[in-house]
């Protein structure tokens, strides 16, 4: 198992968009506000090193409409599934239960349904998978988050699954972006260490 | 026969100018919206407008953006604007306090000096009332939206949820107006207290294109009724339904879920939503108020947002 310290998150403070909307605040509102912030978050998550998470803080921000979520949060999910932004990540950072309800009511919107959008969520620094992931998939995500790293083989031993089965669950993971990874040449050969967004 | 040619109990005509006498019909949304389906078949064709209003005594929010739409509509037909005669005083006053003829200005003039006294106090940050408010701008749906969630966060007494799902609702409805009536819009709200409970009620109009052209644009095969196209909006079909967003639908839900209703007019279409029930209606006479009129009430049955003291 390999354990990795000393990485700082890359945040963004959503409240900074205030400034760049002209608007006073505290509510971010309306599609069109929306669709005037993607460039401003699409700037800050390319400008983030390959392989690590623009993490979005949500401090400050006391109402984020579902249209609004809906132009900027779903646009970037769906930029980075299809491979839009490179090998980056996307951390939201301790929405209120509000603006979740509004995100998970934005997420299962007919248009949406089928990409099964979902995201890393920090809320106190914990993190936890936000949106509609299957329970084998959640099962391995949290043991990620457990132990810092993981490896097929070690998923496989964990659960008693076979090899391939173990491999899949992870790759889907890493597909909906809720894992990175790095490929490692160790003793048991070449293969990829899953970590958490980072 | 005197000046006037009487053309019906409530119709004068002569020459260049019609005489309207309203009846007291602008007290609740309901009452509105029957005096809109009668009226618009029977103003005469004529340059001049007068509507006789001394019979009026209530306005509600919806009556005053009927009669602002009304008016705008008629003074851009007929290039004037609209008088208003006879105005009660207390009536003048509330209009005043909406700012009913600086918002209309250029398409309703009302006559008669309000006496010295009956001026209603306003304060710029009332907890009470949002004055009509035009939208034309993002940043005037975002200052409206905010002032009407002020107004119900304090009255209505509802969850932190709900009263944010309702501010996304009237953000989302008056940047409707912006974007799919090709237009400006007006919003207004008040707060009124009863015996058993408190109400906000909200009113959002614009004289765009509407939602059956706005709708028929995205689904030229469909064909509906006007008040068919207004279920259809409210059921969720949008005219860019690649986009997520709360729509009609929301509002419905939580007006009714409160206890109170949304009654939405859009050209010769109404319809109207209260708990458990729920009523479509088709004007005979095609020749609707262009755009789309909503009248949104919202309740609190425990009277648990008063709030004693606020101005």
């Amino acid at each position: 198992m390999v354990v990795e310290v000393g990485i700082q998150p890359i945040t963004f403070a959503l409240s900074e968009l205030f400034a760049a909307l002209d608007v006073p605040g505290p509510d971010l509102l309306l599609r069109a506000y929306g669709e005037r912030a993607l460039p401003v978050l699409e700037e800050k998550l390319l400008s983030v090193p390959v392989g690590r998470a623009l993490v979005l803080s949500f401090a400050g921000v006391r109402i984020m409409s579902p249209s609004f979520a809906d132009a900027t949060i779903v646009a970037l999910l769906r930029g980075l599934r299809e491979g839009r932004y490179g090998e980056r990540f996307l951390i939201l950072a301790d929405p209120d239960e509000e603006t979740l309800v509004s995100l998970e009511g934005t997420f299962e919107r007919r248009q949406h349904r089928r990409l099964k959008l979902a995201v890393v969520l920090r809320c106190r620094g914990q993190d936890r998978l936000f949106g509609p992931v299957e329970d084998n998939l959640r099962e391995a995500w949290q043991m990620v988050a457990e132990r810092g790293t993981l490896t097929t083989r070690e998923l496989a031993e964990t659960l008693g699954l076979e090899l391939n089965t173990a491999s899949m669950r992870l790759i889907k993971l890493h597909g909906l972006g809720l894992l990175a990874r790095r490929e490692v040449v160790g003793i048991p050969g070449r293969q990829h260490l899953y970590t958490l967004p980072k | 026969m005197g000046r006037w040619g009487v053309a019906s109990s409530q119709v004068a005509v002569c020459t260049d100018l019609g005489l309207i006498h309203l009846a007291d019909c602008l007290g609740s949304p309901a009452r509105a919206d029957r005096w809109l389906a009668e009226f618009l078949g029977a103003v005469p064709v004529v340059e001049r407008i007068v509507l006789d209003v001394a019979s009026v005594s209530f306005v509600c929010p919806y009556g005053a953006v009927l009669l602002l739409s009304v008016c705008q509509h008629l003074a851009r037909e007929r290039g004037r604007p609209v008088q208003l005669v006879g105005l009660q005083d207390h009536v003048h006053a509330y209009l005043r306090r909406l700012d009913f003829f600086e918002t209309g200005a250029g398409a309703v003039v009302g006559t008669g000096r309000l006496p010295w006294g009956a001026q209603l106090p306003r304060s710029v940050a009332s907890l009470n009332v949002l004055e009509l408010t035009v939208v034309r701008s993002l940043r005037e749906v975002y200052e409206a939206t905010a002032r009407a969630l002020l107004i119900v966060k304090t009255w209505l007494g509802l969850d932190v949820g709900v009263a944010h799902r309702v501010a996304c609702c009237i953000a989302e409805a008056c940047e409707n107006v912006i974007e799919h009536s090709q237009s400006s819009g007006v919003v207004v709200a008040q707060k009124y207290e009863y015996a058993g409970w408190t109400e906000v009620q909200l009113a959002i109009a614009d004289l765009g294109i509407g939602i059956r052209q706005s709708l028929h644009r995205a689904y030229a095969g469909l064909e509906e009724t006007p008040a068919g196209w207004i279920k259809r909006a409210v059921a969720g079909l949008s005219s860019r339904p690649e986009r997520g967003g709360l729509g009609l639908g929301e509002i419905r839900h939580l007006a009714t879920q409160s206890g109170g209703s949304l009654l939405i007019r859009s050209g010769a279409g109404s319809a109207v939503y209260t708990p458990g029930h729920t009523r479509y209606a088709n004007l005979v006479d095609l020749s609707g108020l262009p755009g789309t009129q909503l009248a949104i009430t919202l309740r609190d049955g425990g009277g648990a947002g008063r709030r004693a003291g606020v101005q």
